[in-house]
């Protein structure tokens, strides 16, 4: 049929296509990334055996008698059980004993991963023989490292403090407040403790959204996550950059500035999306896909920076939020263990009966987004669970011919640098 | 006159006599505490010779190569100067090498003293002779002890954490949600990091004004969390006092940092009882609480407006030099000093709106130094009043000829009932 858009979803939860039926006599257009093809098992390697900034890890780890390996949590869609295979070949080469390797997740003050989800992150077998644990951003046994000149507290995971050779393994993202993700971002707040992630998000200011090096004169959050790492003594980053599948399209192995900044250079070109002036002007609804950042409910913000460039349209976020949980520990204050003890006690409202807003109001289709969360974290915004049935409303409201802009996977997408 | 009533005013700010003039048609009730005398030298002694719960400092400090004496900031009226000395010659006596007894100002998120003010709490001499430094919950470099099986993580000044043996010298004074000051609590707050102190007022229940034991529940309550703190930091003995109305020690609680304290609390509650009268409570047209002895920092006025829901019918004014001027929490403001004092520098000062009464619910304060922008930030409902004979002179217009005016002397530390 010529007018269903072919999107994928539900990152971690299946990664399936999900068609979109619009009516057929709408105008329907695909504004996709300038992407890029998935790495070939060679290219990784390459990746591995040629790093940016730094000697190769084998010998840069070499004498080293423990190593601890930072992971971003399911939040995030890198795959990093496609790379830590080859990491840890570099390790082994180096000659850490394996026993000393240990993976920690750095979900800042996101919530802990169950087994099986550190699994999903790392892969079985590697989840299997090594020791692997989430950061508790609250917990009693941080490593103090001092105080930045700007005053920022440094307070660390143990266990990747205590570690010998640090490495993180990322993804790089379009943020809002650091540009890019990736990078020392998995040092803060990824492994930093309270006072340290409360200081960095308080007191220092916005890079910018996928702005890669600062702009003005005062210390901005990368900054500062890089100075931290620098005082942590970080050894190394393994950063992925993805396609619209959720496939490994860039590999970026070395030093945790220049690997990310050449990193964050190739993001910028293969997330680049075109919006042509004519559909600024003349779409009646913008379809953002929150793929592959759609199982986490609170990364929904990151797939709406395009809304602003469509003047007259309706606007409409596709987040399965299949994870379902929205928890913030830094912004709410609490620690998970409260959080999930108050939620227990919590009765969820209803949802209220299907009915299209303002052109101004944000639709969003979720499956698992809590009708609670939703109102808290997105007031003014409307939630829907059957996406045939909001495409429905739609049609009834919108001209026989409406345009509709569809953004297969907005989560990663940035408007492209003009030419 | 004998409508005049003089109140002690200016903790740590000269501590001077104040006298309020009421029209001399008015019925003036002075409603003290029960109050005690002070204590002579020989009574401080014996304290420290027989200590509660605990061996004497002299044997219990014995072998211990350094010590951390933990004092309360000038938010607090305690006189540790007149301690000082005799815990230092226990400390002495037991061997603790001089060069390693170390001050500590326990402040919680509280503002770092001054050197000047270091010296106006443990003495001239003693600030001298010996390192003293403040605390700062936003330190990068705390101590991490784990955590409470609740959660509540804990981090503890370094300089504390660090010392062979660690004392509080601290006082005992009425608290919303502790019972009474003292105790643990010099070690949470007082020295504690920032995510403790956060998890401690977010997450454990209060004890409730003046009450000296919690109850059994589910989860341990301020006080409590305070102490199994102190006990996972190792904290060996705590100085405790109770004043007078007039700042002097009337009592000193030398010992366990559970058993001395609790004993210390109700010698407390006995001595700031206030008994008021039923006709007190129900004919006071106005009711003035002098916040005195804790008059110097701009955020304990709080402590004070406990006073006010005994008195039915009742206009407030409570009277709050604020000496220090200086109105900072960091826990409740989320800012470090520094950045505290960079803003505050960039505002303009402004003055009180002009002076006039408000209705019988409303708070009226006056103050010589609490910052007009910060008074009515912190107490939007309230008035603020910058000359005493004038706010009284209002309240001559506004009141009966014949008004019944109560005056709680020393409210800070008062316990009504």
């Amino acid at each position: 049929m010529k007018n269903t858009a072919t999107v994928y979803s539900r990152a971690w939860y299946g990664d399936e296509a999900l068609t979109l039926n619009f009516p057929t006599s709408w105008e329907v257009e695909v504004l996709g990334p300038k992407d890029a093809p998935m790495l070939s098992d060679a290219h990784i390697k390459k990746a591995f055996a040629e790093p940016i900034g730094t000697p190769r890890i084998s010998e840069l780890a070499k004498g080293k008698k423990s190593a601890a390996i930072v992971v971003d949590d399911l939040s995030r869609p890198t795959p990093a059980a496609k790379v830590v295979p080859v990491l840890l070949r570099e390790l082994v080469s180096a000659g850490v004993p394996k026993s000393e390797i240990r993976f920690v997740v750095g979900g800042g003050s996101h919530r802990p991963l169950t087994d099986e989800e550190v699994a999903k992150k790392i892969g079985a077998d590697i989840a299997a023989a090594y020791e692997a644990t989430s950061h508790d951003f609250m917990g009693g046994d941080l490593r103090p490292l001092g105080n930045l000149d700007n005053g920022t507290p440094l307070y660390f995971n143990r266990v990747v403090a205590d570690a010998d050779f640090k490495i993180c393994v990322g993804g790089i993202y379009p943020h809002g407040s650091v540009g890019f993700g990736g990078g020392a971002k998995l040092i803060v707040p990824g492994i930093a403790g309270f006072a340290t992630m409360f200081y960095f998000h308080t007191f220092s200011a916005s890079r910018g959204h996928a702005v890669i090096e600062r702009q003005g004169g005062e210390l901005d959050h990368r900054d500062v996550a890089e100075q931290a790492a620098g005082v942590l003594g970080l050894d190394v980053i393994v950063n992925a950059v993805l396609n619209s599948r959720r496939e490994i399209c860039g590999l970026f192995v070395g030093d945790y500035v220049k690997a990310h900044r050449k990193a964050a250079h190739f993001a910028l070109d293969t997330y680049g999306t075109e919006i042509p002036e004519t559909s600024r002007k003349e779409t009646d609804l913008v379809v953002l896909n929150c793929y592959p950042l759609d199982s986490d409910p609170i990364q929904t913000g990151k797939a709406l920076w395009a809304t602003r460039y469509f003047q007259n349209a309706h606007k409409m976020a596709l987040n399965p939020a299949s994870d379902g949980i929205c928890y913030h520990g830094l912004f709410e204050e609490i620690d998970y263990a409260r959080f999930s003890q108050q939620r227990a006690e919590l009765t969820q409202p209803e949802l209220p009966p299907p009915q299209l807003g303002t052109q101004d109001q944000l639709h969003v289709w979720s499956e698992h987004f809590l009708v609670d969360d939703f109102s808290k974290k997105h007031p003014g915004a409307l939630l829907f669970r059957d996406l045939d049935q909001l495409i429905a409303l739609f049609a009834e409201r919108l001209p026989a011919q409406a345009k509709v802009a569809v953004l297969p996977a907005a989560g990663i997408q940035v408007l492209a640098p003009e030419k | 006159m004998a409508n005049a009533v003089t109140v002690r005013s200016g903790a740590w700010h000269g501590d001077s006599e104040l006298t309020l003039n009421f029209p001399t048609s008015w019925d003036v009730d002075v409603l003290a505490p029960k109050d005690a005398p002070a204590l002579s030298d020989a009574h401080i002694e014996k304290a420290f010779a027989e200590p509660i719960g605990t061996p004497r400092i002299s044997e219990l400090a014995s072998g211990r190569k350094s010590a951390a004496i933990i004092v309360d900031d000038l938010s607090r009226p305690t006189p540790a100067v007149k301690v000082l000395p005799f815990l230092l010659r226990e400390l002495a006596s037991a061997g603790v090498p001089k060069s390693e007894i170390r001050f500590v100002v326990g402040p919680g998120s509280h503002r770092p003293l001054t050197e000047k003010e270091i010296a106006t709490k443990i003495g001239t001499d003693i600030a001298a002779e010996y390192e003293a430094t403040n605390h700062d919950f936003l330190a990068g470099d705390l101590r991490a002890f784990g955590s409470l099986d609740n959660g509540m993580p804990i981090y503890i000044n370094r300089i504390v954490a660090d010392a062979d043996f660690k004392i509080c010298v601290g006082g005992i004074y009425p608290h919303s949600s502790v019972g009474f000051t003292g105790g643990a609590k010099l070690i949470v707050p007082g020295v504690s990091g920032f995510a403790t102190i956060f998890y401690f007022h977010t997450f454990s229940s209060s004890r409730g004004p003046a009450i000296i034991e919690g109850e059994e529940g589910d989860e341990p309550d301020r006080r409590a969390c305070a102490e199994l703190a102190a006990q996972a930091l190792g904290l060996d003995a705590i100085v405790n006092m109770a004043l007078n109305t007039q700042r002097e020690i009337s009592g000193v609680f030398v010992g366990d940092f559970v058993k001395a304290h609790r004993a210390g609390a109700h010698f407390a509650l006995e001595t700031y009882s206030t008994p008021i009268s039923e006709t007190s409570e129900k004919e006071t047209d106005l009711i003035v609480a002098n916040c005195y002895p804790l008059d110097s920092d701009a955020i304990q006025l709080d402590k004070a407006l406990a006073a006010f829901s005994y008195f039915e019918n009742s206009y407030t004014l409570a009277l709050y030099p604020a000496s220090d001027g200086s109105c900072y929490h960091g826990l409740y403001d989320r800012l470090d000093y520094p950045r505290y004092l960079q803003q505050r520098a960039e505002q303009s000062p402004v003055e009180p709106p002009a002076p006039e009464i408000g209705p019988r619910n409303q708070l009226h304060v006056w103050s010589e130094h609490f910052g007009t922008d910060e008074f009515y930030k912190e107490y939007p409902a309230a008035r603020l009043f910058r000359n005493l004979e004038q706010v009284i002179q209002l309240f001559a217009e506004k009141l009966p000829k014949n008004a019944r005016v109560g005056v709680l002397p020393a409210a800070g530390i008062q316990v009504l009932g």
